[in-house]
């Protein structure tokens, strides 16, 4: 694991809000490469209070020289703390409505409960064939609550050849600076074939509740008094490989105030 | 012959020597890492109570951090630099050490900006910081660095 400081520098202008730039954060150990990548859109919040947005969190795993994969067994994204979950009111769906059951399927019958998409690619391995990749569509779903955590439940179906994996996010609150943790494992019936290569997820969507607009994720630029905005830690994501090895890596990010 | 004898002795030293002091990878990472260990060191004690005095309005008190952080790396560089680099990350290396000397130039603005009260500029700058930061960090992957790697979470 690498330790935690660095030689470490940056900017105590950043005080805790969210915010994007296209940069991805790698990490090397050994032959293994990881990197995160994410950020929020819009950028330009209110300093106070929250404003509805959508959150993207993505990440890649290669190895150098060719080398084949270790198997990705759980992905832990803790987010800032600043940002905020609410569901409230927001219709739930659960696993054995989506599972067996294609994309366009699982569209229809939990259309209320769509909270995200994304992509996740896999090299699939199975037994005397050649490995493949295999590109796929994302879905998320809002989830029931198990032992009082919010579950995000992410579809992802591959059309060739057809099949779907539903990765179930559990939703967390940390103490500290990355308060917002949503974490999954590879269900076990993956275990003997899928290898995945990269994600990307985004959440976000606006809903009614009781004559109420909601937002499903929202977060401010708390920016100190005068500054126009923000440098902060965005989230880190720790991977953890069937291997037993587990890699961390860090973004940070920007925002700005706005409507001032 | 005397002398010539002399020369190619001489000839004969000197060329182990210059190969010794080249440094395989695994080799350079042992030589800097301890350089930056006291760097990441000096730097959680120069910026300690920072985020509370630009938070609280003492941008002229939070600006001394910045100048202190970028004497202290650049102590760092200069140390950095008298290390013998493996020839074949040579260019590698050099592109790490101009990403570092822009790093502790941006500490500078950052400073003078907060010094003269100019949150926007300051702003502006810490955005460029933490992107020198990743230019840096993503240059030098290779070498699976631990504190020589920039944490830039670790102050925001």
């Amino acid at each position: 694991m690498p330790r935690a400081l660095k030689l470490g520098l940056l900017t105590v202008l950043a005080l805790g809000a969210l915010g994007t730039l296209a940069q991805a954060e790698l990490t090397r150990e050994g032959d293994l490469i990881v990197s995160f990548q994410g950020g929020i859109a819009p950028n330009h919040l209110p300093r106070t209070g929250g404003a509805p947005v959508t959150v993207r969190v993505a990440g890649n795993i290669k190895t150098t020289n060719g080398l084949r994969l270790p198997q990705l067994r759980k992905i832990a994204v803790a987010i800032n703390r600043a940002g905020r979950l609410d569901d409230k009111g927001l219709p739930t769906c659960k696993i054995s409505t989506i599972q067996p059951a294609t994309e366009e399927v699982a569209k229809k019958r939990c259309a209320d409960a769509i909270v995200g998409d994304g992509h996740v690619t896999l090299v699939v391995r199975l037994p005397s064939q050649a490995d493949y990749i295999s590109r796929n569509n994302l879905l998320a779903f809002n989830g029931p609550r198990k032992n009082g955590n919010k579950l995000i439940l992410a579809q992802v179906y591959s059309k060739n050849p057809p099949g779907a994996i539903i990765l179930t996010f559990t939703v967390k609150k940390n103490k500290g600076t990355y308060g917002n943790v949503i974490e999954t494992s590879l269900p076990s019936y993956a275990e003997n074939w899928a290898y995945l290569t990269s994600f990307e997820m985004n959440l976000g969507r606006t809903y009614k509740y009781r004559g109420e607009t909601h937002s499903y994720v929202s977060a401010a630029c708390a920016a100190p008094a005068g500054f126009p905005g923000a440098v902060f830690p965005f989230g880190k994501a720790t991977y953890e490989f069937g291997t037993g090895q587990s890699m961390t890596t860090k973004i940070t990010r920007s925002c700005r105030v706005s409507g001032e | 012959m005397p002398v010539l004898g002399a020369l190619a002795a001489i000839v004969v030293l000197v060329v182990p020597l210059a190969s010794a002091a080249e440094l395989t990878r695994d080799e350079y990472v042992a030589r800097v890492e301890p350089i930056c260990k006291t760097n990441v060191e000096a730097n959680e004690k120069i910026f300690k109570g920072a985020k509370e005095e630009v938070k609280a309005g003492e941008l002229k008190k939070g600006s001394t951090h910045f100048f202190r952080a970028a004497t202290a790396l650049n102590k760092t560089i200069k140390q950095l630099q008298g290390v013998p680099q493996p020839g074949a990350d040579a260019a590698k290396l050099s592109k790490w050490i101009g990403y570092l000397k822009s790093e502790s130039s941006f500490f500078t603005r950052i400073g003078k900006a907060l010094a003269a009260g100019d949150k926007y500029k300051a702003q502006n700058l810490s955005v460029k910081l933490n992107r020198n930061s990743n230019l840096a960090n993503n240059t030098v992957l290779v070498f699976g660095f631990d504190y020589c790697k920039i944490d830039s979470s670790r102050f925001a």
